[in-house]
């Protein structure tokens, strides 16, 4: 796939921030937010701008897009 | 474990293990009575009690759905379509097959058993699309 993400990273700058907690914050399952942190799975918009909120950092720091 | 299986991904289990064990026992006491005479109500009459037990029973596991996973999020939502996308086209080819079988002159009880087996392949179908994109992703 050709988006990848930093939410692995991101998890650890805000304090180990667990899986099961970035779901709770997002409004999803665990194992979707695992699904999108291994890149088996492209979030909507919205759910990737919620992503973002709750780490506090804009949409471009969480995902990027690389041209294959 | 770092990977757990969600509730929907146990519910797609149950649902398959549900379908396999009732609707397999019930095709196979069909298959052991071919050929005699059929008893028309007792076979609807089992028929009804299986679907009440599977009713029931997916019922009974949607009420233990955990805090928060009441409602699919998207990605849920999105193996919900291409599950029903896969038990759509089961449908639609078995039932092809069973118009065939009647054009044939297939009795119309057998017929009807033949429709019943399209509708499980199809919830069994759904069940394995379900399992399998909650195991590799969507």
């Amino acid at each position: 796939m050709a988006i990848e993400n930093q939410i692995r990273r991101l998890r650890f700058d805000a304090g180990e921030m667990t899986q099961a907690e970035l779901a709770e914050r997002i409004g999803m399952t665990r194992q979707t937010v695992i699904a999108i942190e291994q890149n088996k799975y492209a979030p909507s918009l919205e759910a990737a701008f919620r992503i973002a909120d709750a780490f506090g950092v804009p949409l471009d720091r969480v995902f990027r897009w690389t041209k294959d | 474990m770092s990977r757990a299986t969600s509730f929907r991904e146990r519910l797609a289990w149950s649902s398959l293990g549900a379908h396999i064990v009732t609707f397999g026992g019930y095709f196979w006491l069909q298959a052991e009575k071919a050929g005699e005479p059929i008893n028309t109500s007792a076979t609807l009459l089992v028929l009804l009690a299986l679907l009440v037990l599977a009713l029931s029973f997916n019922f009974a596991s949607r009420l233990e759905a955990p805090r928060g996973e009441k409602r699919p999020d998207e990605r849920e939502q999105l193996i919900d379509l291409k599950a029903a996308r896969v038990a759509g086209v089961i449908t639609a080819l078995g039932a092809g097959g069973v118009v065939v079988a009647l054009v044939y002159g297939q009795e119309a009880v057998v017929a009807a058993n033949l429709m019943l087996g399209v509708l499980v392949l199809a919830q069994i179908g759904g069940a394995i699309t379900r399992i399998a994109h909650f195991k590799a992703g969507v």
